[in-house]
């Protein structure tokens, strides 16, 4: 066995999902573990060809085409599920499948599918909205401007302490071949290679020391971003709340009564609002002034 | 020739039964409902919930009309018209183990 083998693979655990990572490259390998250092816990190099039981295998393999060009590709439990010229777009495609993997394990907290931050004033935050809704974006202008970082992903929901719990995973934007100004200098300009590809960044670029602790639920916002839009807001009654929330959250028929006991009390504790807007300053202006009220 | 109920005799006999995979909590006088198999969410307003928390499993529509005809203060007839609709919408929902029976026509009088 030599240390080349040790090097190329590692193993994680992501809430209760466990994988292993193989990636031989080191200069890749460097690139994706700082990518997932803060939502992921290393269990430590295991020996090459060990036997790490329940846990998923991801490899991250590069090569050169008989052109001469480089060719990455992702594999998940052997089988290829991305393959491409750009190391990014398959890091890209790594984070998202390692994000849907851990959100499709039964876990002991209850996940909700959304944003979540933290107000300058301590309250957590759970942004809800659809695939597409602009959650990622509002999370991290709201970070940008002072908010903590919990998730764009995920509202992690500790059933003991009914604490809303970080899963800092790199924000993934799908749209960075139009960014908007203020994450201007996150990405590839406009029209180069990769501009084109979802682009995770680290919510430390986007404010340093911006990952908060673990927080009480008081606000929950329904988001969704329409072009156009005046944005508005209008209260939701709880109930109405509660019901997307459990509709959001993936492994609540698992949970059975005590997952919706424990999200019960959760939006108990918290404002409840909709949030419809076509302009994203105006969006943080107005989730700023319903945090501090 | 049997006695056959008449339906509306039928409805009030029905004994509506929660299913079990139905887990419920209460918000703000609103009542969410969780049903496991399904994952779907339901949101039942305060009169809603107080026909969902009438359903014991032991008394029948009738019984369960009558006591919230009382609490009321309103028409029997009314509210177990009302109980019944909404009965059948739980039903078609797959929140109770068996929707109430439907209307069909009554075979009294039909030549038989």
């Amino acid at each position: 066995m030599t240390s080349t083998a040790l090097e190329g693979l590692q193993s994680y655990q992501c809430l209760s999902h466990r994988f292993v990572l193989v990636c031989p490259d080191p200069i890749l390998r460097r690139r994706v573990t700082e990518l997932m250092r803060d939502f992921t816990q290393s269990r430590g190099e295991v020996a090459f060809g060990s036997d790490d039981a329940g846990s998923t295998t991801y490899s991250l393999l590069g090569a050169l085409t008989a052109g001469g060009r480089p060719w990455y590709s992702l594999r998940r439990d052997g089988e290829e599920v991305a393959v491409g010229p750009e190391a990014g777009a398959v890091v890209d495609q790594l984070l998202w499948q390692i994000s849907v993997d851990t959100l499709a394990r039964p876990q002991r907290c209850v996940l909700v599918h959304a944003g979540a931050v933290v107000s300058p004033a301590g309250g957590g935050m759970l942004i809800l909205g659809e695939s597409g809704a602009g959650k990622t974006t509002l999370v991290a202008a709201l970070v940008q401007d002072g908010f903590g970082y919990l998730s764009d992903e995920a509202g992690v929901l500790d059933p003991d302490t009914c604490l809303l719990q970080p899963w800092p995973r790199p924000l993934g934007f799908k749209h960075p071949e139009r960014p908007l100004a203020r994450f201007a200098c996150l990405f590839p300009p406009p029209g180069t290679a990769g501009a084109h590809e979802t682009r995770h960044v680290r919510a430390e670029l986007l404010r340093a020391g911006a990952i908060a602790a673990p927080s009480p639920v008081r606000h929950v916002i329904d988001y969704r971003y329409e072009p156009g839009a005046e944005p508005n807001v209008l209260p939701l009654s709880r109930a109405t709340t509660l019901a997307r929330i459990g509709s959001a959250a993936p492994g609540l028929r698992d949970h059975g009564q005590a997952g919706l006991d424990i999200l019960g009390r959760m939006v108990r504790g918290a404002s409840t609002h909709e949030l419809v807007s076509g302009d994203l300053e105006r969006s943080v202006a107005l989730v700023r002034e319903l945090a501090s009220a | 020739m049997t006695d056959d109920p008449e339906p509306e005799d039928r409805r009030n006999a029905f004994v509506p039964v929660r299913r079990a995979s139905v887990s419920e909590t209460e918000v703000d006088g609103e009542v969410v409902l969780l049903e496991a198999e399904t994952g779907a969410m339901h949101v039942l307003n305060p009169i809603a919930a107080a026909v969902w928390s009438a359903l014991d499993g032991v008394r029948d529509v009738s019984a369960i009309t009558d006591e919230l005809s009382t609490i009321a203060g309103a028409d029997p007839a009314t509210v177990g018209a009302d109980v019944t609709t909404f009965l059948r919408e739980l039903g078609r929902m797959g929140l109770l183990l068996q929707a109430p029976p439907e209307n069909e026509p009554s075979r009294r009088g039909a030549g038989a």
